[in-house]
């Protein structure tokens, strides 16, 4: 068996970052981050814990290779993601893909074109959405372009001969899916971050094979390049100001005892 | 090695077109191309349509789509998307419809009865279960396709993260996920427009996004919006809608279906104590047990305890787990990470303890407490015993 499973990772600013960081340019319409690293979307990172468990159990016989699409790309971040077992890295690097450009359609169909150039495939893993757009819909967009099954909120997945079996984790039940390859699979956010690479790990993600693609050298589906969704406006939420109040004491008993009594007196308790 | 479906429609493919960004037509043009295709996909005609007269407005028509669960009690976040699309139809003067889709209708329905609805369109059949989305997604494709709504509304919740993109990639629809509004912009160059407001950057940014396609679809976060209010008397039709499913139509086959534990009700819980980080551990979560039972309550949790294995997946309350409302949330040993705060800021009243002063969770809290969880919380769980046995409630 040989098996070739692409990881879809995409490069966000670190969502964990404090919120004036995120800075608005309204002439540009797109957020501008301030001294925020960027990190591989926390999302994604599932979906290559999916990956290399299926590696871990077929070893040699399996090949990773890492997508991602953005524009200004930093390799060294991607290479991240090869450290960990990843095989191999293709870049989409394109300023057709910059903040607000690029609705779920046009990454989905540009996607496609990528996945009908790198042509041979089983089995295609994305994260559940984005940590900057959440918009969540590129998985599913994705195998609709390319005319696959989709399996959503995967917490794992069992390779057999020819197809998958995946176990979907919903609220209160568990459902095990199975599907011929190739498919695309869509991870659930509760599996856990991706496991930490040896230091020798870390040297050989250096020399994995790179390769960077524009947007030229896919054949993009043109009917799919226009936006369906069409960003008009960015704003700073409301900043809420509770002014909340602080209830001390002598004593814990003290505290305790106000915060019932005024909890009592909200109607609460 | 498997072989690659081709499913595009190959327009415009086989030259490789030049692609650049037209800023004025605000789309990628191409230098180099066949014939873009133009054609959404096709709309079938009034006369043909089981539906009747559902066309006459096909333009300011509003489908909402509902879930309901094994006892026909329909979701809270179906009837916040049913409030926010009333709103939306009487402004564009359109009708109100309800789609539902599964097995064993009958309660949902009959509860569907007593809201403002002109008209319910129900698909009752065992191939449509809540775990097979692509079956659902099929029939609200083809109910969509045949009313031919200005909008399609649902609660953003697990099946709709599955079956709203393949209802919308379908479609050629624009669908704009987790919308904390949507509201009909009378004063843009495009009449009525519809405008979708969402919070992106894990809330720290909000973005309003406008649609260039025939029918918009938009999922609605838990909690945006009031439940649209129960009425005493039934109205509304009821249609029932043919399902032509066949058992192979799809590559994906259940294989087993394990059911867990009872939900654990954090949506419709009143008071909801949640633990962080600063719990510690999983043992820690036993005294916020404790609080819990003595306020009626159920326990939650932030993304640490969840990551680090000490509560489940389903406890967690925030931007990927649940969006909750409840009377009295207790936040214990969270920080207040904006993740977290997205799924719980509605809360009437928000109580914070926590170690640190600047913790973030206090600019969202009514009331804090700076201190130790495990020395305050046991006196906390006595002062309410105290007080509910004084009411004769204990």
């Amino acid at each position: 068996m040989s098996l070739r499973i692409v990881v879809c990772i995409k490069q966000v600013p670190d969502p964990e970052a404090h919120s004036s960081g995120f800075i608005i340019n309204e002439d540009a319409l797109c957020v501008e981050a301030n001294d925020i690293a960027s990190i591989l979307n926390p999302f994604d990172e599932n979906a290559l814990d999916i990956a290399l468990k299926v590696k871990d159990q077929y070893q040699e016989e399996v090949t990773i290779t890492v997508l991602t699409l953005g524009h200004n790309i930093s390799i060294s971040l991607m290479q991240k993601a090869l450290a960990p077992g990843a095989d191999e890295l293709i870049i989409i690097d394109d300023e057709l893909f910059a903040f607000g450009r690029a609705d779920s359609y046009v990454t989905a169909y540009s996607l496609a074109a990528a996945m009908r150039k790198i042509e041979n495939y089983d089995l295609i893993v994305l994260g559940r959405q984005s940590a900057d757009l959440n918009a969540g819909q590129t998985a599913v967009g994705l195998a609709h372009a390319l005319n696959l099954p989709a399996i959503t909120m995967v917490s794992s997945i069992e390779v057999k001969k020819e197809s998958i079996i995946a176990e979907r984790s919903l609220l209160s039940r568990r459902v095990k899916i199975e599907c011929p390859m190739p498919v695309v699979v869509m991870a659930d956010s509760n599996i856990g971050m991706v496991r930490y690479p040896t230091l020798s790990q870390i040297l050989a993600s250096k020399k994995k094979p790179v390769t960077i693609w524009r947007a030229n050298d896919l054949e993009i589906d043109i009917h799919y390049t226009q936006r369906r969704l069409v960003l008009r406006k960015l704003y700073k939420p409301e900043q809420l100001n509770r002014d909340c109040i602080f209830i001390g004491g002598a004593t814990v008993e003290e505290a305790a005892g106000s915060l019932v009594e005024r909890l009592r007196n909200d109607h609460i308790l | 090695m498997a072989g690659v479906c081709d499913a595009t429609n190959g327009a415009g493919r086989s030259n490789a077109p030049t692609l650049g960004w037209d800023s004025s037509a605000d789309c990628w043009s191409v230098t180099n191309i066949c014939s873009p295709s133009t054609a959404l996909s096709s709309i079938s005609l009034a006369s043909e349509s089981p539906y009747g007269n559902a066309f006459e407005t096909r333009s300011s028509s509003i489908l909402v789509f509902f879930e309901h669960n094994h006892d026909g009690d329909i979701y809270p976040v179906s009837l916040e998307s049913l409030s926010i699309a009333r709103v939306i139809a009487d402004q564009l003067n359109g009708h109100l419809y309800a789609v539902i889709i599964g097995k064993d209708l009958r309660a949902a329905c009959e509860e569907l009865h007593h809201y403002r609805i002109d008209k319910i369109f129900a698909a009752d059949n065992p191939a449509c279960s809540e775990n097979q989305p692509e079956s659902i997604a099929t029939v609200l494709t083809q109910i969509t396709e045949d009313v031919q709504p200005r909008l399609v509304v649902m609660g953003d919740t697990l099946l709709s993260q599955d079956i709203a993109p393949r209802v919308a990639f379908t479609l050629n629809a624009s669908l704009a996920t987790a919308c904390s509004n949507i509201y009909v912009d009378s004063h843009s160059i495009a009449p009525q427009q519809l405008v979708f407001t969402k919070p992106i950057y894990s809330g720290n940014v909000v973005a309003e996004f406008t649609s260039v396609s025939n029918i918009a679809l938009a999922t609605l976060r838990s909690k945006a919006f009031m439940p649209a209010k129960r009425m005493a008397s039934a109205n509304g039709d009821l249609i029932t809608v043919d399902v032509n499913i066949k058992p192979k139509q799809f590559l994906t086959k259940i294989r087993e279906v394990v059911d867990d534990k009872e939900d654990n009700n954090l949506d419709q819980a009143e008071v909801v104590i949640s633990g962080g980080r600063g719990v510690g551990n999983a043992e820690g979560f036993s005294l916020l047990n404790d609080l819990a039972a003595v306020l009626g309550g159920v326990v939650g949790s932030s993304r640490p305890p969840v990551d680090y294995g000490w509560m489940p997946p389903s406890s967690l309350i925030g931007q990927s787990g649940n969006t909750i409302a409840p009377k009295l949330y207790i936040a214990v040993g969270i920080s207040g990470a904006i993740q977290h705060l997205m799924g719980m800021v509605s809360s009437r009243i928000i109580v914070a303890i926590n170690k640190s002063q600047d913790a973030d969770i206090f600019d969202v809290a009514h009331y804090g407490i700076i201190g130790d969880y495990a020395q305050i919380v046991p006196v906390l769980i006595e002062r309410i015993k105290k007080l509910k046995q004084s009411k004769g409630l204990l």
